[in-house]
């Protein structure tokens, strides 16, 4: 399964370069991909005919098509893909000089390892001050208290007391999880507080993100400010905040299992997944908030409804199993949260499947969130 | 041939005001029919200014000055037209700019230097000649919430003017300095000009800008009134304005003519105006 879902995102990815590259700015420094000239239908036509062959893995892990079929249509969709890409660069549309830069990039690999992390300077300098905003935010939150950065730790981890008390110990849920003692109220803690941080950093992320914008008048009005990172920043701080109780979690796990499991190295595949989605509606909730005040509490009230639409707080069998699918489908920190608890506590994937239809919900959201994002920006400086 | 630092064709900018706020993010939103009062600000302007000027625009509060400077900045985007600007631009586009008041003097210095697109070394390469000009000591430690509005423009031109930009804007802001501040901020910007740089000026001190400037912009209500040699620009301003006072005191004395004033009316209550306050004289 985890070859499917690798394709899929890679497909993804290369869709990205694509749309990229065709509207004439581009991410990666790869000369001979990446023309420097806008609009090169070619090229462009032949990337996406290959990430729809890398993408359409998927479809025979759900056995949609049948697997012989389907590998003949991807490879024909490969040489497909090639053949424009083959045809756009033999046309010259590569500056002859791209190629000395490739030659000259392959030759000198150590001087020009750093430029090789292939990003257009302009993107390095707003990863930088993407990097400075979010440690800004993260020592502003706890400037001056004596407890400094144990307070997100200890917010969580008080938060993981009161549900497990509530639900283990008064409602007595029971649990079974493979490789936990059972029905013990650690093995419940334990799973809560594994579901509980990606939502807490959702959460925390996006109310927060919501009001950034509002809150940086000066940054919109008085400064040259790339105001594409400023929702960003928020759901950044949250996330770090959050890895801070992920690392005390797999420590305990570590700790009552005594294993580790190898599948905490897909954590960072997960943890894309969930900045994606997060982030998406960060720019919708951010862009908005600017002209309807309303929205960070309307969100506060969403965002409780919501809590309880995953089964972040219950077990998944509560759920009736007809909409247990669709609860996973529509949801896709419903799949998130489960994923955590599989890949921290158990060390396996349960919801391959719906894992990679949350990665395309996100990615999608994303590319919607930024449209709209970018969309209301102009107006910005006239509202506030 | 001298290359185009600034280049601004036919720029228009209009504010909408909207009855509530739902209309105007329905107007983003869904294309269709404007349910706006609309308040142009600025109206079809064209400009160009090469590389090295020093351009001084003067005018009215409300000519659109302050508005220009930001469509050029680019901190605002023009309804229509378009604007180009080579090379780094660093803006002192009001009091504080881009400064966040809950953190020290030597954080916003970071963090305004990032903004501007330098990275930490040069930045603080460059810190101890950004103090040393600023002159407020101690208070780099401070937030700059504790700042005075003499010490915001002191730090503020400070970094605007050390991270070496190519094009200077500055936006009324130096009028908050004391004089001795003005003096140094002057001799900084003759340093500015010597060395090939850009500057878009705005001020209400005629004298600076016929001192400073290289071409002269006079601004009212939206459009440019007129333009060319800071002196003659200046004289037209100053009449203008002379007349305009004028004016208003006359109507203003049509109503209460026992009040005294040294400015000329019209002929016809001059002599009125002269008996009846000939104490005066």
């Amino acid at each position: 399964m985890l070859t499917p879902l690798i394709g899929l995102i890679l497909g993804i990815a290369v869709l990205l370069e694509a749309t990229l590259a065709y509207r004439g700015g581009y991410l990666f420094l790869l000369p001979p991909i990446a023309s420097r000239k806008r609009s090169h239908v070619l090229l462009a036509s032949g990337k996406v005919s290959i990430a729809i062959a890398l993408m359409l893995g998927m479809l025979g892990y759900f056995n949609l098509i049948n697997a012989p079929l389907l590998r003949q249509i991807r490879i024909a969709l490969i040489v497909v893909g090639l053949l424009p890409i083959a045809a756009g660069l033999l046309q010259g549309s590569i500056h002859r000089r791209s190629v000395k830069e490739v030659i000259h990039l392959v030759r000198s690999p150590i001087k020009n390892l750093r430029r090789s992390l292939l990003l257009k300077p302009q993107i390095r300098t707003k990863l930088y001050l993407l990097r400075t905003l979010v440690q800004r935010d993260l020592e502003a939150r706890y400037k001056g208290s004596v407890l400094g950065n144990l307070w997100p730790l200890l917010n969580q981890l008080s938060q993981l007391l009161i549900y497990t008390y509530v639900f283990s110990i008064v409602l007595r849920v029971k649990l079974n999880l493979r490789g936990l003692p059972e029905n013990n109220s650690l093995t419940f803690g334990l799973w809560l507080f594994a579901g509980l941080l990606p939502w807490l950093a959702f959460t925390n992320g996006l109310l927060q993100s919501s009001n950034s914008v509002v809150g940086n008048t000066n940054l919109v009005k008085k400064v040259v400010f790339p105001l594409s990172l400023l929702p960003l920043v928020p759901v950044l701080s949250a996330f770090v905040e959050s890895t801070f109780g992920l690392m005390a979690l797999i420590f305990l796990v570590a700790v009552t299992t005594k294993t580790i499991h190898i599948t905490l190295w897909l954590l960072p595949l997960l943890w894309l997944t969930q900045i994606l989605f997060t982030s998406g509606l960060a720019y919708i909730a951010a862009g908005l908030t600017v002209f309807l005040r309303d929205i960070p509490q309307t969100l506060a009230v969403i965002l409780n409804i919501w809590l309880y639409l995953a089964p972040i707080v219950y077990p998944e069998t509560l759920i009736p199993s007809q909409i247990r699918n669709w609860v996973f489908w529509l949801n896709p920190m419903a799949t998130i949260a489960e994923t955590y608890r599989g890949l921290v506590l158990v060390g396996e994937v349960k919801h391959w499947g719906e894992w990679a239809i949350a990665s395309i919900i996100s990615a999608i959201v994303f590319t919607g969130g930024f449209w709209v994002y970018k969309k209301l920006r102009p107006a910005f400086a006239d509202v506030l | 041939m001298s290359e185009i630092a600034i280049s601004v064709k036919q720029i228009s900018k209009c504010y909408r005001c909207y009855n509530r706020p739902i209309d105007r993010l329905k107007e983003i939103l869904l294309p269709g029919k404007s349910r706006a009062q609309e308040f142009w600000a600025l109206k079809d302007i064209s400009l160009e200014v090469t590389k090295g000027e020093t351009v001084g625009i003067i005018g009215q509060n409300g000519s659109g000055k302050s508005t220009l400077l930001q469509v050029i900045a680019g901190t605002l985007t023009p309804t229509t037209g378009e604007v180009y600007v080579s090379g780094r631009v660093s803006a002192l586009l009001e009091l504080g700019s881009g400064f966040n008041p809950e953190f020290t003097g030597r954080q916003n210095v970071f963090f305004n230097g990032q903004i501007l697109g330098l990275s930490r070394t040069e930045i603080e390469a460059k810190f101890d000649e950004i103090v040393s000009f600023a002159e407020i000591g101690e208070f780099m430690e401070q937030p700059v919430k504790t700042y005075s509005s003499g010490m915001f423009v002191r730090l503020a031109f400070a970094v605007a003017i050390n991270v070496n930009p190519e094009i200077l804007i500055v936006d009324e802001a130096l009028a908050v300095g004391d004089g001795v501040f003005v003096h140094r901020c002057m001799a900084k910007i003759r340093e500015f000009q010597d060395r090939g740089g850009t500057i878009l000026y705005v001020s209400h001190d005629v004298g600076a800008v016929s001192r400073l400037c290289t071409k002269a912009l006079w601004m009212n209500q939206g459009i440019v009134v007129d333009s060319g040699k800071p002196a003659e620009v200046c004289k037209h301003y100053q009449a203008w304005v002379h007349e305009e006072v004028n004016k208003r005191t006359a109507s203003h004395l049509h109503n209460r003519p026992d009040v005294p004033h040294s400015i000329a009316i019209d002929n016809q209550n001059q002599e009125n105006y002269n008996q009846r306050n000939q104490s005066f004289y």
